[in-house]
């Protein structure tokens, strides 16, 4: 059993082999003469050596030019212990010392393992959420349309939406080639189908809502709001099938791209937000009125509420002075 | 919109000289059309129009406005003096760049003999378009104010200097005065041009009856009746010498005291209705309304509109990107031939979400739009309800308003009503929607 191992990490962060040895001292440096070579103008020729101790090992700098670190201090030592897992910075190149004992994380499965994705994996699953987004699609632009739509014209919009989520779950189905040499094309198309289906699902549902939500401010903030987590929820699971990572770094990724998206067009509103606009901006929803009612604000009470608009007015005169 | 007709030098573009040529070419064809059109029609020149323009000719100048930066002309009108003591008259909307931006402009007059100087602007009727303007000097020969009131039919003679091409004099006819107008203009059916407003409009005796002031084209043109002329010269007399005037808040004083005078008159008065759809919404409110009504019903269309406009035809002029004064209000009746209540509804959104652009100012002129959309009860019905309006800058007693509005009562029909106010204050303009949304009544 070897006694150490040492793991080489280049200046790049990237591991870039193990050495094993059975003796001590390892030496360490550029010279041919050592025990473990290293490739790095920055390591003299005998850089340092790595002895027994009672605790584990101790790295002794050989009066090396550039010195011996122990990695994320920012003082040269002329010797330093080391436990199994220690790490030491000798020029750009960092050495992290390992005994056969030290435990490792245990194997990500390549398959995934919820029974979820195995289900929209299925090419018969994968069809029908298609198929699904593709009635969806056409019944929403037939309810859009004023006029009589051929049914080619109809789905011709439909198609271009299956196009655009075939080439997403397409270039999704790339990354998980290259990292996990699977490419899962099946789950990828389902579950931006689903989110699809998804999306016109709650923003039809929301439109009586919005219809009578009159506030322009509060509609725009609540659909960013349901938006932004909703496509979170797409990246985290086109990471899950695609990459390796832990659940953590998922959120963390999907996340912060929703929060950039959200950002970004909160920014463009406070850019345009002054810029001069000569169109009166209002909420100007409407749904037919399956359910009747009757609003108890009379046209007396109205006028006197609109004096607001006018204190508005002042109010947005004041900011632009500024 | 009639245009104005002072002559915008800042807007010909110098051609390159391919264009230059190609510009000769339709200069020379045009030139020939009216040489044609002089043998075709061969107008009588009377030695009446003779007379008078060799009698007074010396009281008629053009008004030139400088720009400061080139030294060259950016506007020019024409105006004529009224009185001993050097006082010309001509539109407000030739001077209108000097008033709204003094440092950047000067005035001066040019003579028929070819005497220049500059002059001093002294009053102003922004709603009549009117301007008083003092030349330096006195006793020179001036022009007497007549009487806006002749026989239809009668001859009468306008001066002006049109597009820049010197001192002319034209001969029309008096039609009288607009009936379905705000501001009781003269129709003169004669060809008045840019470049001759502020222009003297004559009687045969050579006394003033109108000023010239703008122009629909084929011989339709509008004077200012002198009377409004007169209102303005005696209050001008009235007034202390050396009282100085802020144009900002005397012009503001003006279209404030304006619009509530006509919504006073409009207000109180009983409103004609007329049935449209189901509902009975108002007509013409008032006489200087006109009403315009259109109405679609095509095989290939799923939904039937039906539409009414009405409007008071008479823009404010305040500056060349700024005007106000109009009011004009729209209904649409849409009923579904065809098309579920859903997709209705999209179609009426549509409708709804007509977004207007307001193209009668810039920013330097108004705020931006403030809306609030309400659920209202109209005629026992309800509605959905938008209302916006923006702040005029320079005079921040008045404002632009919108006011939109959709019933979502029907599953199948729709009735939207919108209206739009130009230049109003905030009390008056309440009052006049609110009697509006009141007048909205259903067919028993």
């Amino acid at each position: 059993m070897a006694k150490i191992i040492i793991e080489i990490i280049n200046h790049q962060g990237v591991l870039q082999e193990y050495r094993t040895f059975d003796s001590f001292p390892v030496r360490i440096g550029r010279g041919y003469q050592n025990d473990l070579i290293l490739y790095d103008p920055y390591v003299s020729q005998e850089h340092l050596k790595i002895v027994e101790d009672h605790a584990g090992w101790v790295a002794q700098d050989l009066n090396s030019k550039n010195g011996l670190y122990l990695y994320g201090h920012p003082k040269t030592l002329p010797e330093i212990h080391l436990a199994s897992g220690g790490e030491i910075l000798i020029g750009k190149t960092r050495l992290r010392l390992l005994s056969s004992l030290h435990p490792v994380p245990s194997a990500v499965s390549i398959s995934t393992n919820s029974k979820f994705w195995e289900r929209i994996d299925a090419l018969p699953n994968m069809m029908g959420l298609v198929l699904i987004l593709f009635l969806l699609v056409v019944l929403q632009s037939y309810f859009d349309s004023i006029k009589n739509l051929s049914l080619g014209k109809l789905a011709s919009v439909a198609v271009g939406v299956i196009v655009t989520v075939v080439i997403w779950a397409g270039s999704w189905a790339f990354v998980g080639r290259l990292i996990k040499h699977r490419t899962f094309f099946c789950a990828q198309l389902s579950w931006i189908s689903l989110y699809y289906v998804a999306s016109i699902i709650l923003f039809e549902f929301s439109s009586y809502i919005r219809f009578f939500t009159c506030d322009h401010m509060i509609v725009i903030t609540a659909t960013l709001i349901l938006f932004g987590v909703l496509f979170a929820v797409l990246l985290m699971g086109h990471l899950t099938m695609a990459t390796a990572i832990s659940l953590r770094k998922q959120m963390a990724a999907s996340g912060m791209i929703s929060l950039v998206i959200i950002l970004i067009s909160l920014q463009f509103h406070f850019v345009i937000k002054n810029e001069f606009n000569p169109v009166p901006e209002f909420y100007s929803k409407l749904c037919p009125p399956f359910i009747k009612f009757k609003p108890a604000r009379s046209i007396d009470k109205f006028i006197d509420d609109s004096k607001g608009l006018f204190v508005a007015l002042e109010k947005r005169k004041q900011e632009e002075k500024f | 919109m009639i245009p104005k007709i002072d002559f915008p030098f800042h807007k010909v573009h110098f051609c390159p000289p391919k264009f230059f040529v190609l510009s000769l070419v339709v200069w020379v064809l045009i030139f020939i059309a009216r040489i044609n059109v002089v043998f075709a029609d061969n107008p009588v020149i009377t030695d009446e129009a003779q007379q008078l323009y060799q009698q007074y000719q010396d009281c008629v100048y053009q008004i030139r406005v400088i720009d400061l930066a080139t030294g060259n002309k950016s506007t020019t009108g024409s105006g004529f003096q009224i009185s001993p003591a050097g006082y010309l008259v001509t539109n407000y909307h030739v001077l209108a760049d000097a008033i709204q931006h003094p440092q950047r402009f000067r005035v001066e007059y040019l003579g028929h003999d070819g005497a220049t100087g500059d002059l001093q602007i002294r009053d102003v009727d922004v709603i009549h378009d009117l301007a008083i303007v003092k030349r330096d000097g006195e006793g020179h020969h001036y022009l007497s104010l007549g009487d806006s009131v002749l026989m239809k039919g009668a001859r009468i003679f306008s001066f002006g200097n049109p597009f820049d091409l010197g001192m002319t004099i034209i001969e029309g006819i008096y039609n009288g005065l607009m009936e379905k107008s705000l501001y009781r203009k003269i129709l003169f059916s004669g060809a008045i041009n840019p470049g001759m407003s502020g222009g003297p409009a004559l009687d045969h005796k050579g006394q003033v009856i109108g000023i010239n002031v703008s122009t629909a084209g084929n011989q339709v043109s509008f004077l200012v009746p002198v009377d409004y002329l007169k209102t303005l010269y005696d209050k001008f007399l009235s007034r202390p010498s050396g009282q100085k005037i802020v144009w900002d808040r005397y012009i503001e004083q003006q279209l404030y005291e304006n619009q509530e005078h006509y919504l006073d008159e409009l207000i109180p008065s009983s409103w004609p209705s007329i049935s449209f759809g189901e509902a009975v919404l108002p007509d013409a409110i008032s006489k200087i309304f006109k009403c315009w009504g259109n109405s679609e019903d095509k095989d290939n269309e799923l939904y039937k509109d039906a539409q009414l406009t009405c409007s008071i035809e008479d823009d404010i002029f305040i500056s060349s990107e700024f005007s106000t004064g109009r009011i004009f209000y729209q209904y649409h009746w849409l009923t579904s031939k065809g098309l579920n209540s859903i997709r209705f509804y999209n179609l009426y959104e549509r409708f709804f979400d007509d977004r207007y652009d307001f193209e009668n100012a810039n920013k330097d002129d108004v705020t931006n739009f403030e809306c609030e959309t309400k659920f209202v009860n109209v005629a026992d019905k309800n509605w959905k309800v938008a209302f916006c309006s923006r702040q005029y800058k320079k005079y921040p007693t008045l404002y632009d308003m919108y006011l939109n509005m959709a019933m979502v009562e029907e599953l199948d029909q729709g009735l939207l009503v919108t209206v739009y106010a130009y230049g109003v204050s905030q009390p008056k303009a309440l009052v006049f929607i609110k009697k509006f949304m009141k007048e909205i009544k259903w067919q028993k």
